[in-house]
């Protein structure tokens, strides 16, 4: 068991657990043939899209521009996750409703942003006015999901477990179309202060990188070392340990359950804030809808990397930002398939089914599915 | 003539070795039980036997066939069917719906035949039903006339301990495994349970497989003794020779009393 | 007499219940839905009303101590629930004056749904202090109103409900009521009113009135004409026989009674009812939740576009698909489930060995990848990108067209039929027996002999087979297919019909299709809102009411908490042995 530095908990996924040379040749044999097929696929791409003609080939820089957005894009994905690993660890339960959190957040402080932009405030002042726009998006987030985990999760605390589950599902409908109905079906251009306009850049190791991307990075980075001290460090951090160990258990220990559950939600929904807002200014958009895709694609993160873990979010967010942003071009554009970007979503799918198949526990998991 | 054969198995869960080399065979028609103290390894020997767990050495042969590979139904359809520690039913079925699910293996009707209704599919549900009304009617009235249609969830401790052993009986084993069967039991329903032990090999020609602690059952079905701890056999043979080893006394209650 | 409630807790709901009324206010359903329903009573202040009467109703009811039912006296509970107004009119004064003071263009460049309107339906048009106090005094009315009605005993209390429920009904059902009892050869000028197209005050105030009166009376007789009916099984037979015919002759006549513009919207209930019961055999029988049935709609829908001989709209025109084959469309039908029996043994096959939440997850990625691939430009060719398909023809026999809407509804009507015969057919087999108890404890159901495996794979083939059908008989009705119509909405509709009628239950589905999408498409201003009702009445349903609106006896037990702590109480007590610390082969119960 690890030493306390992340919150422990891994899927109890209902496999019979097989040992390795024991499977059953069937699904064996299956599975190899899934490897080879996917190996060959990734490689005849790779090569293919390499060896294109030179006026069809992606320049260098176009490739280093794709592995940066891909890491900065990854760091949103990671912030996000850390959201969905944080309340899986202590309800073995995914929020369904979390892309909606991150969605409250951006949707917020953009109105913030968008004042602070029209008064000239926000190029006049640019450090404080991020600092609000922050701290009102992580304000929004946080009470979004404690609303959530009050209203729709503590009720059914006890229930099976697909009724918390379709929960979650009806509350993200219903979060999306209350801002729908809040703030009209438009998308918002986020306002970006000057000193971190899309021109600006800075160089960084050989790589030119935005300010912007600079900047998510940093916050993601610093996001994951400070939750990690938070969770190993303090009294509230060990209480939400106990809590993802064995709730009933923690409880005996004098540990107040209720209040944990609802600090990790708040928790997840402060990462989720800062998501919001940088979204808001790498993508310079926003709309009510925005909380689905990103949900989806951080969840995978959270999987990929190894649910209930934050050092896995992290990793599984920089992966999937990887592979969204390279992936496509690296991979179908070497078989002439038309606008591969469309087909992102089915990437990351794939990438989420094949973890699933292959190492359940995700990459920073055990490699075998783990019986509680 | 060995119904079943665990030859050197091991199971290791982490560091941990929940089964170490463990060796027994059981004999056509016979008793079996295995003792041993908390944390011996008894229930995953079960979950090994079964299928629910694959060893990480050793085998299990079964009538001259290997279990390992194999997946839980398919060895239970091959003849082997099991109760568990803790009893689980299926709670929101009724008692004979629970039993009727142990014939699954014994029947064939797809979905083809259950749609269009036809003369064999009506065959085989009247014939799956009388079953399980005769596994359910081998514990006497307990679980006949009306409660066959209470939902499991509403029966007795021991009455679903009954029900367990009865939905095992429905899949017409040849060798049954129970695990613990009298756990929970005020002494009446243990003395009763131990009688339909015996009669479950003597009427309906099981082999069976016991996991015991209560050694007033113990000495009252067993035709053969195997203690374990640790993981690995450490007596074997009639109950007298077993209580009496010093190595199962060791186990049980410590070097001083062995001594 | 004791009130059932302590005065914080009247506080606090009122203070929620004002947060709810600004709630419905911002998210626009107060300002935007102005049908009438009785006189000049809008929708949108029907349901501004709606929580104070709510608040008040529930702060009144009489409390239950010791299994008595102790009533206050009826100034005390009217007192109760007048606070609780008071709160709730409170809150919503202090949101009406951040309005006033930051002025509503302010206000109105965040929250879309402040306009002039809107503030005057809350303030019963007059503005600044006296609108304000018109608010809190019309809270406080409302709320005593609805503190009467809880109040009041059974026989008042139950009749009232149900005849307010059915004036409403009727007010916004004028759609249907109006083209039937046209039909029917009746007036009903003195019902509807021709200018606001709601009931009229002599028209609800009749229909109050009759319908307090039937229900008053069977209540007071119910039990009696139950006997009566009910007596031996013959009767009993009798009556359920008689009950079915009716409904037969209800759903022949359907929609002709109706008209042709609701037979289209009653065509829609039937596509759903079709992927309900589809979903209903994956979730509701096998357990396994499934939030990629959008999947299986499309392959219906695009299979049957092809094979049938729909077009491929091009930026330039039209134009043949790069396969395309011109059957009849029941020709088409069984190559169509076939294929999407396929796609069910695809999809389920590398989810076998997942639970709960990450089936859901990769459930609804195969759905989003079904959508992509079927809209995206790389399958351009085959099915038209996002422009899609169209001119799919329409299922033709003889002379019969029907596309036209009332005979697509009886189209549809035969496929539920059969849907609804297989399910029910299914369910009580041993196939049904093994999705039971696969569904109750997975592993178990391995151990007493039933192939997980093969099970799932059925469940899912089998759902996939029926969700294809309403995918196929959706390209007949509308006609064209394009990105809009296979989003994971469609997935989520189909589950919230599938839970709000109780999974696992046959009837449940098609109530839960008529409610989800029948009720919505009747009343199209609701449209904007169907999805934003859909989140709130999963939430709802599975807080309040998990079983679903008719369950199935049998789920209904499953979701209920007794049982589960009983199991685990007969696991402790059994003594819980490991066979290794941490590692317990099977976990607790039925969870």
């Amino acid at each position: 068991m690890a030493e306390g530095t992340e919150v422990q908990a891994s899927p109890d996924l209902a496999t019979a657990s097989l040992g390795r040379l024991q499977r059953l040749p069937l699904r064996r044999l299956i599975q190899i043939f899934l490897a080879i097929l996917i190996i060959a696929f990734v490689a005849i791409g790779s090569y293919k899209t390499l060896t294109l003609p030179s006026e069809d080939r992606y320049s260098p820089s176009t490739w280093k521009a794709f592995v940066i957005s891909g890491v900065a894009q990854g760091g949103i994905y990671a912030l996000i996750a850390l959201g969905y690993t944080l309340v899986y660890g202590v309800l073995r339960m995914i929020n369904f409703a979390h892309g909606e959190v991150f969605m409250s957040g951006c949707f917020v402080s953009f109105f913030f942003a968008q004042a602070y932009a029209e008064s000239g405030f926000l190029n006049r002042d640019p450090f404080v006015a991020l600092v609000i726009i922050f701290v009102i998006a992580m304000l929004a987030s946080c009470l979004v999901a404690m609303l959530l985990e009050r209203v729709a999760y503590r009720p059914l605390r006890t229930a099976p477990r697909l009724v918390p589950l379709i929960t979650a599902v009806g509350a993200s409908l219903f979060l999306q179309n209350t801002a729908l109905g809040f703030f009209g079906p438009e998308t918002r251009p986020y306002p970006v202060p000057d000193i971190l306009g899309g021109d600006k850049n800075w160089t960084i190791l050989g790589a030119t990188l935005q300010r912007i991307q600079v900047v998510v990075i940093m916050t993601a980075i610093l996001a994951v070392l400070g939750l990690t001290v938070f969770i190993a460090r303090t009294k509230t951090g060990k209480s939400i340990r106990a809590v993802a160990e064995d709730r009933e258990i923690a409880s005996l220990m004098g540990i107040d359950v209720d209040r944990t559950i609802l600090i990790t939600f708040a928790l997840g929904g402060l990462l989720a804030g800062i998501a919001g807002v940088q979204f808001g200014m790498t993508f310079g958009q926003v709309n009510f809808h925005i909380g689905f895709s990103l949900g989806i694609a951080a969840f995978t993160a959270s999987v990929l990397g190894g649910i209930g873990s934050i050092r896995g979010a992290a990793l599984g967010g920089l992966i999937l930002g990887l592979l969204y942003s390279v992936g496509p071009a690296l991979l179908f554009t070497g078989f002439h398939i038309p606008a591969p970007f469309q087909l992102q979503d089915v990437i990351t799918f794939s990438v989420l089914v094949l973890v699933l198949i292959f190492r359940p526990g995700g990459l920073l998991g055990s490699g075998e599915a783990e019986k509680v | 003539m060995n119904v079943l054969e665990v030859r050197g198995v091991s199971k290791h869960f982490g560091g941990l070795y929940a089964l170490n080399g463990l060796d027994f065979v059981v004999e056509r028609g016979e008793i079996l039980s295995i003792i041993g103290p908390n944390g011996a390894g008894k229930s995953t020997v079960f979950n090994v036997i079964t299928g629910l767990y694959a060893p990480d050495a050793g085998d299990v042969v079964f009538g001259g066939q290997s279990l390992v590979g194999l997946t839980p139904n398919q060895i239970t359809k091959l003849g082997i069917a099991r109760t568990f520690q803790t009893v689980h039913l299926f709670p929101n079925m009724t008692v004979l719906e629970n039993a009727m699910v142990g014939q699954h293996c014994r029947s064939r009707t797809t979905v083809l035949g259950a749609v269009l209704r036809t003369r064999a599919m009506r065959r085989e549900e009247r014939s799956i039903r009388e079953h399980a009304e005769s596994a359910l009617g081998f514990f006497g009235q307990r679980l006949a006339g009306y409660r066959q249609d209470q939902p499991a969830f509403s029966l007795s401790y021991a009455n679903r301990r009954r029900l367990e052993m009865a939905r095992a009986l429905a899949t017409e084993p040849s060798l049954l495994l129970l695990d613990e069967p009298t756990a929970g039991m005020n002494p009446r329903e243990t003395l009763e349970l131990r009688d339909h032990i015996v009669r479950m090999r003597d009427d309906l020609g099981l082999t069976i497989l016991v996991i015991e602690h209560d050694m007033r059952v113990v000495k009252g079905v067993s035709d053969r003794v195997v203690a374990c701890d640790y993981g690995q056999k450490i007596a074997e043979g009639s109950y007298e020779d077993v209580a009496n080893d010093e190595h199962v006394i060791e186990a049980y209650l410590g070097t001083k009393a062995a001594g | 007499m004791r009130l059932g409630r302590s005065i914080r807790w009247i506080i606090r709901a009122g203070l929620v219940t004002g947060i709810v009324s600004i709630y419905l206010c911002l998210v626009g359903v107060v300002g935007t839905l102005s049908t009438f329903v009785v006189g000049r009573i809008t929708v949108g202040r029907v349901l501004l009303s709606l929580p104070a009467i709510l608040v008040g109703y529930l702060v009144a009811r009489p409390a239950v101590i010791a299994g008595e039912v102790q009533r206050p006296n009826v100034g005390r509970a009217i007192g109760a629930a007048a606070l609780a107004g008071l709160c709730a009119g409170g809150t919503l004064a202090v949101g009406i004056g951040i309005v006033n003071l930051l002025g509503i263009d302010t206000v109105r460049s965040v929250f879309i749904a402040v306009k002039p309107e809107l503030m005057a339906v809350i303030t019963f048009g007059h503005t600044g202090v006296v609108g304000t106090i018109f608010r809190i005094v019309a809270e406080v009315a409302l709320a005593a109103v609805g503190g009467v009605v809880g109040w009041a005993p059974d026989r008042i209390r139950v009749p009232t409900i149900v005849a307010v429920s059915v004036v409403i009904a009727l007010g916004l059902l004028r759609r249907i009521v109006h083209p039937a009892l046209a039909q029917l050869g009746l007036r009903d000028d003195w019902l509807y009113s021709a200018i606001t197209l709601g009931l009229t005050w002599i028209g609800a105030i009749s229909v109050f009135a009759v319908t307090f009166a039937s229900s008053f009376s069977w209540r007071a007789n119910r039990s009696a004409i139950v006997a009566r009916t009910r007596k031996t099984p013959a009767t009993e037979k009798r009556v359920r026989l008689a009950i079915l015919v009716v409904i037969a002759v209800v759903l022949a006549v359907l929609p002709f009674l109706v008209g042709s513009i609701v037979a289209q919207i009653l065509g829609s209930v039937g596509i759903y009812v079709l992927l309900g019961l589809g979903l209903n055999i994956v979730v509701g029988y096998a357990g396994l939740l499934d939030l990629g049935y959008v999947a299986f709609f499309a392959v219906g829908a695009y299979m049957t576009a092809i094979l049938t001989g729909a077009s491929r709209v091009t930026t330039i025109g039209y134009a043949a698909p790069s396969f395309s084959l011109h059957l009849s469309f029941y020709v088409t039908v069984p190559i169509v489930v076939m294929g999407a029996a396929l796609v069910g043994l695809l999809i389920g096959a590398p989810v076998l060995r997942l639970r709960g939440d990450y089936l859901a997850i990769v459930t609804l990625g195969f759905g989003e990848i079904a959508r992509v691939l079927f809209t995206s430009d790389w399958l351009k060719g085959l099915f038209g990108g996002t422009q899609g398909l169209t001119a799919v023809p329409a299922a033709p026999i003889g002379n019969l067209d029907f596309r036209d809407t009332q005979h697509f509804y009886f189209l549809v009507l035969a496929f539920c039929l059969i849907a609804v015969y297989l399910s029910w057919r299914i369910a009580d087999s041993r196939v049904g027996r093994a999705w039971n108890a696969m569904r109750e404890d997975e592993q178990v159901a391995e151990a007493v002999g039933v192939s997980t495996v093969r099970y799932k794979l059925l469940a899912f083939a089998m759902g996939g087979a029926v969700g294809s059908l309403g995918g196929a008989l959706f390209a007949v009705q509308v006609g064209a297919l394009n990105n809009a119509s296979f989003t994971i909405l469609v997935s989520i509709t189909a589950l919230a019909v599938v839970i709000l009628g109780g999974m696992g239950s046959i009837p449940g589905v098609v109530v839960g299709a008529f409610v989800l999408i029948g009720i919505p498409g009747v009343l199209s201003e609701f449209e904007q809102y169907r999805l934003l009702l859909y989140g709130a009445v999963l939430m709802a349903i599975m807080i309040l009411r998990p079983q679903g609106l008719i369950p199935n006896v049998r789920r209904s037990r499953e979701l209920e908490e007794e049982e589960r702590a009983q199991d685990k109480w007969a696991g402790e007590v059994s003594g819980d042995e490991l066979a290794a610390p941490g590692v317990s082969p099977l976990g607790g119960g039925a969870g």
